[in-house]
């Protein structure tokens, strides 16, 4: 039933971790924040909130998206409810050693304006608890290099419309090569004119249709990428 | 099917019983009928309106202040120096237009002009009670044989053909009506160009997408048309897309700019998805778009006072369910109709999108959106009807079967619109009065002389007919009617004069050379 004078306070843990995800549903964002401090006050780990509360209201709203139920304004709203929670929690999960949610660059490519579907999957990737660095429109090559050298993310990003301006995809996963940082980068691609076997083609690591396919496939190479460098240390360790 | 009716029928008394020709003639009549092209079309029926006066009067005072006070950004510095030494007040990229200002300038604009083509009979008429069809197209191709794919240089001759041979249809294309995916991007639009003056002789489209593309369509059209005609004449028209909400952007800027200082027509058309590039308010959205398409009319005439510019909408919805455009819904009815009577507020000739559907293939979507689409544009009194013919996926494929479809839908249309017979009541109540013992007016020589239109790509025969027919479904008659549509084109094929082939051919290598 829905109850607009809940007093989180009073919630136990459990309670209150399961009024967040309703809450994340309904896309309160002022009683997401609330929520976040409560716990970290109850002396809750930042990455447990992000997991427990954050990113597990998140999935459920996914589901729902996927299933029809929810609506794009709706989950818009539930994304930026779970941004305000995590503008608290990154500082946060920064100074500890939890593993990062994932960081992506994303932009529209060189000589294609087209953005609403791009931004609709930066909004649903910060909704994921992705941080996102959305550079614009009509992007060349080198500013890509400039923002990933800049903010250092797991993901890159392009968005293309028009099929003129997608093979410029593959002129940017080029120059990524020439330069010896490709396999710095998870690449993903989408836009409606591109498909499966383009996307393999300009040597890019994913293809994604749609926004909450997007959010699925980032959350499966961040847990390959964080497997793997788990490997890596334990390689160097043992 | 369409292309082989004979006559979009026009209604008479009844005249003598004569001698035809028999067997032979009637089955010449029928089965190779000429394929006719038909003129612009003239309405004839009244439009349909759903603002009333203060409707109107609102939805212009609300484009007034988004032009007065919020402004419209123009991603271009001469567009910007321009607007300044008009009297626009103008900072950084965004330019505040005052409504004086802009209803001067839009006074200048042509309320009607001659599109010319090659062959004089096929030229068209832009704004009044004048419409014409244009196909478009998309990223993908469904073939002939059923197959969705890239399309390639060989595909493009192919689809002028069609076109040509689509007699409701007026306009061809080269583009945007597919993208040749095995010719380098920046020389594609030299075929785009150069097909549909090669291969049909109806008034062309061209691509104002670049500079170099705006230019060479100019200059190729200079070679067919001569250049004194060109300068003072238009033959060619560019579609120009706000990027939405309240954004002109400098590509399309540039290419504008040179079509209107090149005396040529350009469609300004803000492309919205009604409820993400538009607030979900039918007369916010239509005060939107028309602060849009005002701004660019407004702008060409900057350029060049008395370039020809057509005042646009192509209205799409969007679904919540996953932000994918939608186009047989309500409200993209209801914002044709309002852009319509906006247009003709202005008395500026306007242009919209039509039967496009979101459906992946030839299905009840494709028919429901097409349909609606098509009639609503109809009704709307739009001069000019794009996407007319074959669009899929939101305009993301162009398909053969639905090209065919949709030229049958838009003869309808073209019937439709001619409206009604006033003549004739007389020859009506005899018919009744001489009934005798028939039940029905099907040997009456009044009804075989004013045949009902006849939709021959649907099937309303019985269902054993139609299995003994072979059980088709209606993409299969589709394609099967493209086939023979095409099978047509070598005995209405255009001749072009060898010299201009020639000299056209020789612009493209040369541009070849200096453009890869
Ligand atoms: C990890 O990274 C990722 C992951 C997933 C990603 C991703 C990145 N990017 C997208 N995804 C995926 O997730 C999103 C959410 O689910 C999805 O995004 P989408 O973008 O597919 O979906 C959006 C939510 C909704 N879809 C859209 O927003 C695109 C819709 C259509 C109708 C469209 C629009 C709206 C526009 N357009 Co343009 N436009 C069309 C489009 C036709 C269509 N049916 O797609 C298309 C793409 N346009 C076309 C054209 C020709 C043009 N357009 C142009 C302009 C415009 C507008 C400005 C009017 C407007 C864009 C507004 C904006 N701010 O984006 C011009 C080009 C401008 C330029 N330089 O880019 C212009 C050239 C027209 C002109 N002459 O002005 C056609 C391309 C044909 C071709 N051969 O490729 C087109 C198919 C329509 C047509 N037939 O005319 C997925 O694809």
């Amino acid at each position: 039933m829905a109850d607009d004078d809940i007093d989180l306070q009073a919630l136990n843990d459990e309670d209150l971790v399961a009024q967040m995800h309703d809450d994340l549903y309904d896309g309160l964002k002022d009683e997401i924040e609330e929520g976040v401090r409560i716990l970290l006050e109850r002396g809750w780990e930042s990455y447990d909130i992000l997991t427990k509360a954050l990113v597990e209201g998140m999935r459920i709203v996914g589901i729902d998206f996927r299933e029809g139920i929810l609506f794009v304004p709706e989950v818009l709203m539930s994304a930026n409810a779970m941004k305000g929670g995590m503008a608290i929690l990154r500082p946060l999960l920064a100074e500890s050693n939890a593993p990062p949610m994932g960081k992506m660059v994303i932009g529209t490519v060189k000589g294609d304006i087209h953005d609403i579907g791009k931004n609709l999957v930066a909004m649903m990737m910060e909704g994921a608890g992705f941080e996102v660095i959305d550079i614009g429109i009509n992007i060349p090559a080198e500013d890509y290099l400039a923002a990933l050298e800049e903010h250092q993310p797991d993901i890159l990003g392009m968005s293309a419309l028009l099929t003129t301006t997608m093979p410029y995809m593959k002129v940017v996963i080029d120059t990524l090569q020439e330069k010896g940082v490709r396999s710095d980068y998870v690449v993903l691609v989408g836009g409606a004119p591109l498909n499966e076997a383009f996307a393999e083609s300009v040597g890019a690591d994913a293809y994604c249709r749609d926004a909450a396919t997007t959010v699925e496939i980032a959350k499966e190479f961040m847990a390959r990428r964080q497997g793997s460098a788990e490997s890596r240390i334990r390689e160097k360790v043992g | 099917m369409s292309g082989d009716q004979s006559e979009v029928p026009t209604k008479s008394k009844v005249s003598r019983r004569r001698r035809s020709g028999g067997r032979a003639t009637r089955r010449e009549a029928r089965l190779h009928a000429p394929i006719i092209h038909r003129p612009t079309l003239v309405r004839e029926i009244p439009v349909y309106e759903l603002l009333d006066a203060e409707g109107v009067a609102l939805v212009h005072e609300t484009a007034m202040t988004i032009l007065e006070e919020i402004g419209i950004d123009f991603i271009d510095d001469e567009a910007l120096d321009l607007w300044k030494d008009a009297g626009a007040d103008v900072s950084g990229t965004l330019v505040r237009i005052p409504r004086e200002l802009v209803m001067s300038l839009i006074e200048q604009a042509p309320p009607e002009f001659t599109l010319h083509a090659r062959n004089p009979d096929r030229t068209v008429r832009i704004g009044g009670r004048n419409m014409i069809f244009h196909p478009n197209g998309g990223a993908y191709l469904c073939d002939l044989e059923g197959v969705r794919r890239r399309a390639v240089k060989a595909d493009l001759p192919t689809i002028v053909k069609l076109v040509h041979c689509l007699a409701p249809i007026h306009v061809t294309t080269g583009w945007p009506s597919i993208d040749l995916s095995d010719i380098p991007v920046p020389l594609q639009h030299l075929d785009q160009i150069y097909c549909p003056l090669r291969y049909s002789d109806k008034p062309i489209c061209s691509n104002l997408y670049s500079r170099d593309a705006s230019e060479d369509a100019i200059e190729m059209c200079r070679i067919v048309f001569g250049t004194d005609f060109v300068d003072s004449n238009t033959v060619t028209t560019g579609l120009a897309n706000c990027n939405s909400p309240l954004k002109w952007d400098g590509t399309m800027l540039e290419g504008a700019k040179i079509f209107a200082r090149a005396g040529q027509a350009v469609i300004f058309c803000p492309f919205v998805i009604y409820g993400a590039s538009t607030p979900p308010h039918q007369l916010g959205a239509v005060a939107q778009v028309t602060a849009e398409s005002l701004a660019g009319v407004a702008f060409a005439q900057l350029v060049r006072p008395g370039a020809p510019a057509l005042f646009a909408n192509a209205p799409m919805g969007v679904s919540m369910k996953s932000g994918a455009p939608t186009l047989g819904v309500p409200e993209t009815s209801q914002l044709i109709y309002l852009t319509g009577q906006m247009a003709r507020h202005y008395k500026l000739p306007w242009r919209v999108l039509g039967p496009v559907s979101g459906s992946k293939i030839v299905d009840y979507c494709a028919g429901n959106d097409a349909a609606l689409r098509a009639y609503s544009a109809t009704l709307s009194g739009a001069n000019w009807i794009s996407h007319s013919c074959g669009s899929l996926e939101g305009a993301m494929q162009f398909n053969f079967a639905k090209m065919v479809h949709d030229a049958e839908l838009m003869e309808a249309c073209t019937v439709f619109a001619k409206g009604l017979n006033y003549s004739d009541i007389d020859v009506v109540v005899q018919m009744l009065r001489d009934r005798g013992d028939d039940s029905h007016f099907l040997g009456a020589d009044y009804t075989r002389e004013n045949l009902p239109f006849l939709p021959e790509l649907q099937d309303n025969e019985t269902h054993d007919t139609w299995v003994a027919n072979g059980s088709k479904d209606g993409y299969a008659r589709g394609l099967e009617a493209a086939r023979r549509l095409l099978d047509r084109y070598a005995d209405i094929e255009p001749a072009l004069d060898p010299a201009i082939d020639e000299a056209l051919l020789a612009h493209m290598k040369k541009r070849e050379r200096e453009l890869v």
